[in-house]
């Protein structure tokens, strides 16, 4: 997983939770990379689980919730990184059909070593997209939180629903009103 | 929490911030070194392309030089377009023309030579490529007239290729430039086509000829195509393309169930996309029922949906009527499986019932199919189950059918016998079964048992009629026997006249008797099948000639002429049984003269037919007598009867004796006939075949005239518990010269054997303490081999058939059947002693007249050698020498074996002389030899060998001297 995705939930933690908690998580989960984390590099997803998991103690709050908000989170990070690969004037829908079609292929130009999960478009109508999602890393509260978060940004009034499939696939159901 | 947390916190998040700047700078150094390397890598490349661009710009540039350039061009383009093109100018001299184009009109110049060549002077010589080479310039110049454009011109060229000519005008500003021909080779094109037609029209054939309705639909239900099968009228053929059902209902004026019938097919099919099936029952114009099966069959799209739907009808009325057919006619089979009494099965391979019918079930006591799909085995009773396998199922598997006997039970325990005759059914593609038929014969099998007991019965009461047939024969013989020989001696003595009278009477009457009883036990043997003929080599006229002679003296009693006359001029003996002539000739003789009292009686032999080993001989007996009444003449032959009863009175007799002829005659193969003319007299004659005999009968006549003494002194043992019969053999033996003793039974017998010396043994075969059988197993037991191989000869009043056998195997040499006549026991000790090698002196008085007296007296018999020589005297010599030569030392060879105890070779030995004694006829060895062989062979009672061996040589000794003495060697 890439460092930027630890950074960005450090950076989260930090702001919502404070300096001390982040570091408390850092230290109580025991990692291997020990949170030295700079955002170009590769590490184990398994730590990503133990910090969220570590969080959920310290907040209260579930893993899952945690995920979502940090997906939320983390999309305005990676809108604002991302420039070249869309914008907000390509609207939601043709957004989410280039993830798995351009974006994805893009960012591996950049990151040959990313592990990025499949986003596979199951329908599209004029006001309805189906996602799945498949991943090994079984990330779809995060996925579900990126995808409230591309809604904020581009602005449009749609609801995402999700449901699961079974081994980790999820449906994602993106409507718009 | 409290500052020094935080602070501590916050070092270690700044201790983490450092390492992590660390770490993305230590990145940043190895992606700039990465970068540096591909920049230099850019930089090659992109001057390499510079240099790429430069030279191909400059090969442009050159390119672009010129308006020959656009020239060369569109010349380029003309030369490579796939249409033939000539281009003229109004002039019609050729501006242009392409590579095509030549090949097109095989012009053997090069394209750019044609240019400015005169067309209208071209096509004079071009238009002879064409079919219709005539209108071919006319149709050219009228393009050129007219100046419009024509497209798709069809040509056809001689060699068959099909061209589309565009004649297109060239016009620029108002002025005419010119015009282009373009030719298009369509000829493959139009071949595929053809091809494609032709395929089309074959495959619509097939469905054409298809048997079957076949029709295709669109989606809608209409009908895209009909094939001649489902409907025969062309025009409505045509009429019902784009059409439904229900519009074909209408126009035919039919009920409209069937289209919506149909309809509703079709809907489920194209909802379903799966073909249905379906029969339909159709009234014909004629108002026949047919039946068809019908399918629809979807064809699917690429997509998935139904293009279009497939109709299948086949005419299925015949099958339909079949189909009740057979169905009527299983119902008549299982009717007839089910209501007939015959019992009827059907079972697996394994034995287990399939199907059973009612019958079966009723008579076993079942439940109509309770014992379907039970083993057969459980309805037989225990002890027979381990046989049902073997001897049924087994034998049933492989020869495909079986019959017998099955003993089964009924479910009340009752056995029941049925008769069954089953079939192992074999049809392909199932599995085989056996069919059975049985029938219950428990009450036949129950009849059957009751029969063998009356059977039982019937034959215990035969055998006790045999028995007491044998004890009177047996009961009379003796006595017989007594009167019979005291009448013999009787006659020896002096009598007068009137006494002479007497005795005649005496021995006419118990010799009469003597054939009543013989007749009557003939007659019992014949009935029980039990009369055996012999197959004896003998000379037929010779035995006739004798049976006539004995009746010279009955004849001239009566002053009747009696002849025999032999037409059979060959010289042949006959294989037979020269007994029973005898005795039918005799019968008929003697009824011959007992029934004539003036004239003649006059037997005849005649040839009849002479095959290469078979011969047929009628034999006719004639008199003058008193005849046969005509309505008699059949009844004669049967037992007891005779022509009439006054004949009884007169003439005596049993009325079996013509019975018994006919019969014999019958199982010799002939048949006795009778003509006769009442008060002129009777002929009755037969015919009976005979084997030829190859060898010169060796006959055993009794001579008439014996000279008694010529015997010597013999010493004999007479074995006899009856007085008179004691008295009368002594009486008679003593009278030849011979020493008599006698024993009073079988016992005796034995121990007189053991102390004296005898020549031979008289032994009758009923006495008391030990019988005759029992007392010849005795002394043949004796050590003294001498004594233990005495000659004994039975004399017997049992004469039923199997007797003679049995004192044969006994180790007995002979018997003779009481009572017996002097010249008859001269006959059978006289062969009995030469056998034993007793040497008999030669009377001279009978030699010369009996052959056979000659054969008694001597050792040897060369008549085999004889034959075998065919007259040739110096062979019968030359074998006389070579016999006198070798057998010494056979002889010498067989003692020394016998010394050493090697019975083995003594047995070879013995089998090595066995042939030259019997060809030199040394008869009275031809048992003993056999013997020896037998016992060396097995190494069997070898303590009789050396007294055989000895025997055997003293016998051959004699011979070789006697042999010496008769050829003087």
């Amino acid at each position: 997983m890439k460092g930027i995705v630890f950074t960005g939930l450090l950076e989260m933690v930090e702001k919502r939770f404070g300096y001390v908690v982040a570091n408390d998580i850092i230290i109580k989960s025991n990692l291997p990379s020990e949170g030295v984390y700079t955002s170009v590099g590769t590490y184990d997803y398994k730590e990503m689980q133990s910090l969220v998991k570590q969080l959920s103690v310290e907040t209260g709050l579930s893993g899952n919730e945690l995920l979502e908000a940090f997906g939320t989170y983390y999309f305005e990070k990676l809108a604002a990184k991302a420039v070249d690969l869309f914008s907000v004037s390509d609207g939601l829908f043709v957004f989410l059909s280039k993830v798995e079609t351009y974006i994805h292929p893009e960012v591996l130009k950049l990151y040959p070593d990313a592990q990025l999960p499949t986003f596979v478009i199951e329908e599209h109508t004029e006001n309805r997209i189906l996602m799945l999602y498949q991943s090994k890393r079984r990330m779809e509260y995060f996925a579900f939180g990126l995808l409230k978060g591309a809604i904020s940004y581009f602005g449009e009034t749609a609801e995402v629903s999700m449901e699961g499939k079974g081994n980790g696939d999820t449906l994602f159901i993106i409507s718009k009103k | 929490m409290d500052l020094k947390q935080q602070i501590q916190a916050l070092e270690q998040i700044l201790e983490r911030e450092r390492r992590a700047r660390m770490a993305s700078e230590q990145l940043i150094e190895e992606k700039a070194t990465e970068l540096y390397s591909i920049h230099r890598e850019v930089i090659k490349l992109n001057s390499k392309l510079e240099q790429l661009v430069a030279e191909r710009t400059e090969d442009l540039t050159l390119k672009n030089e010129g308006l020959q350039v656009a020239t060369n061009r569109l010349a380029l383009l003309i030369q490579n377009l796939q249409f033939a093109v000539l281009l003229e100018d109004e002039y019609r001299k050729i501006v242009m023309v392409n590579q095509r184009f030549c090949d097109l009109f095989m012009t053997p110049v090069a394209p750019e030579k044609l240019i400015g060549a005169d067309c209208a002077e071209a096509a004079e010589e071009t238009k002879e490529l064409f079919q219709d080479s005539e209108t071919f310039i006319e149709r050219v110049d009228r393009l050129l007239e007219d100046r419009q454009p024509f497209l798709n011109e069809e040509l056809h060229l001689k060699n068959g290729k099909v061209i589309l000519r565009d004649f297109i005008p060239i016009w620029s500003q108002g002025k005419y430039q010119g015009h282009l021909w373009i030719y298009n080779d369509v000829t493959e094109k139009r071949m595929a086509e053809l091809k494609l037609s032709e395929q089309r029209q074959f495959y619509e054939n097939i469905l054409n000829s298809i048997p079957a309705d076949i029709a295709v639909f669109n989606n809608q239900h209409q009908y895209l195509f009909v094939n001649p099968v489902g409907i025969k009228d062309d025009a409505l053929r045509e009429w019902i393309i784009g059409k439904t059902d229900e519009d074909y209902c209408r126009m035919r004026g039919r009920d409209l169930g069937l289209a919506k019938d149909r309809s509703q097919l079709f809907n489920k099919v194209m909802k379903e996309k799966k073909q249905v099936e379906w029969e339909e029952r159709l009234l014909n114009k004629e108002g026949e029922v047919g039946y068809f099966l019908r399918k629809f069959f979807p064809v699917l799209d690429a997509s998935g949906e139904v293009e279009l739907l497939i109709g299948y009808g086949v005419n299925i009325t015949e099958r339909k009527k079949w189909e009740q057919e057979v169905e009527r006619s299983e119902k008549r089979y299982r009717d007839l499986f089910d209501y007939s009494q015959a019992l009827i099965c059907t079972h697996d391979m394994d034995g287990v019932f399939i199907n059973v019918n009612p019958a079966i079930s009723e008579l076993m006591g079942y439940a109509p199919g309770e014992m379907i799909g039970r083993k057969i085995e459980e309805f037989i009773p225990y002890d027979e189950k381990g046989l049902f396998k073997t001897l049924y199922l087994d034998v049933i598997n492989e020869k495909g059918k079986a019959e017998g006997v099955f003993r089964v039970l009924s479910k009340e325990g009752k056995k029941l016998y049925l008769l069954f005759k089953n079939y192992k059914m074999e049809e392909y593609g199932s599995d085989p079964y056996i069919i059975g038929f049985s029938q219950d014969i428990s009450e036949m099998i129950a009849a059957e048992k009751e029969l063998r007991v009356a059977k039982k019965i019937t034959e215990e009461s035969a055998k006790a009629k045999e028995v007491f047939l044998a004890n009177m024969s047996h009961e009379i013989r003796t006595p017989m026997n007594g009167v019979m020989g005291i009448a013999g001696l009787l006659g020896k003595t002096s009598l007068d006249e009137e006494q002479r009278n007497y005795l005649r009477l005496i021995q006419e009457s118990a010799n009469n008797l003597l054939v009543i009883i013989n007749d009557v036990l003939d007659l019992e043997k014949i009935i029980m099948g039990k009369l055996q003929l012999e197959n004896l080599a003998f000379s037929l006229p010779e035995r006739i000639e004798m049976c006539v002679q004995s009746f010279t003296y009955k004849a001239e009693e009566k002053g009747l002429t009696l002849l025999y006359k032999n037409f059979c001029k060959d010289e042949f003996a006959v294989i037979g049984d020269p007994y029973r002539i005898n005795q039918v000739m005799n019968n008929l003789i003697n009824n011959a003269i007992k029934f004539t009292d003036k004239g003649s009686v006059l037997v005849e032999t005649r040839l009849k037919e002479r095959h290469e080993s078979k011969v047929f001989i009628e034999f006719i007996v004639n008199d003058t007598g008193v005849g046969i009444p005509e309505n008699k003449q059949k009844e004669i032959f049967e037992p007891f009867v005779q022509a009439s009863s006054s004949v009884s009175r007169l003439h005596g007799g049993t009325g079996l004796g013509l019975s018994i002829c006919k019969d014999l005659i019958n199982m010799m193969g002939g048949e006795l006939m009778v003509d006769s003319l009442e008060g002129k007299g009777s002929t009755f004659h037969f015919v009976l075949p005979f084997e030829i005999s190859s060898m010169i009968p060796n006959t055993q006549k009794i001579p008439d005239h014996m000279d008694y003494k010529s015997l010597g002194n013999r010493k004999i043992l007479v074995a006899e518990d009856v007085e008179l019969n004691q008295f009368l053999a002594k009486h008679i033996l003593e009278s030849w010269g011979f020493e008599v003793v006698l024993a009073n039974n079988g016992l005796e017998a034995v121990e007189r054997v053991k102390a004296e010396n005898f020549d031979l043994i008289l032994m009758d075969i009923q006495m008391p303490e030990m019988d005759g059988i029992a007392a010849t197993e005795a002394i043949r037991k004796l050590e003294d081999v001498k004594k233990a191989s005495l000659p004994i000869v039975a004399l017997t009043a049992n004469v039923l058939k199997g007797d003679s056998d049995k004192y044969l195997r006994a180790g007995m040499n002979d018997y003779l059947a009481k009572p017996f006549d002097e010249s008859k026991l001269f006959v059978v000790i006289s062969k009995n002693l030469q056998e034993a090698g007793v040497e008999i002196q030669s009377a001279n008085q009978t030699t010369q007249k009996i052959s056979n007296m000659e054969t008694i007296q001597k050792l040897y018999d060369l008549a085999m050698v004889e034959t075998i020589s065919g007259g040739d005297k110096a062979f019968v010599k030359k074998m006389v020498q070579l016999f006198i030569d070798t057998i010494p030392q056979t002889m010498q060879d067989m003692e020394k074996a016998a010394a050493s105890e090697q019975w083995e070779a003594t047995g070879k030995l013995a089998h090595k002389m066995k042939s030259t004694i019997d060809s030199m006829g040394i008869v009275s060895l031809k048992a003993e030899i056999r013997t020896l062989e037998a016992n060396g062979k097995a190494s069997e009672s070898v303590d009789q060998i050396p007294g055989q061996v000895q025997h055997i040589n003293e016998v051959l000794g004699k011979c070789i001297e006697q042999i010496k003495k008769d050829f003087g060697l």
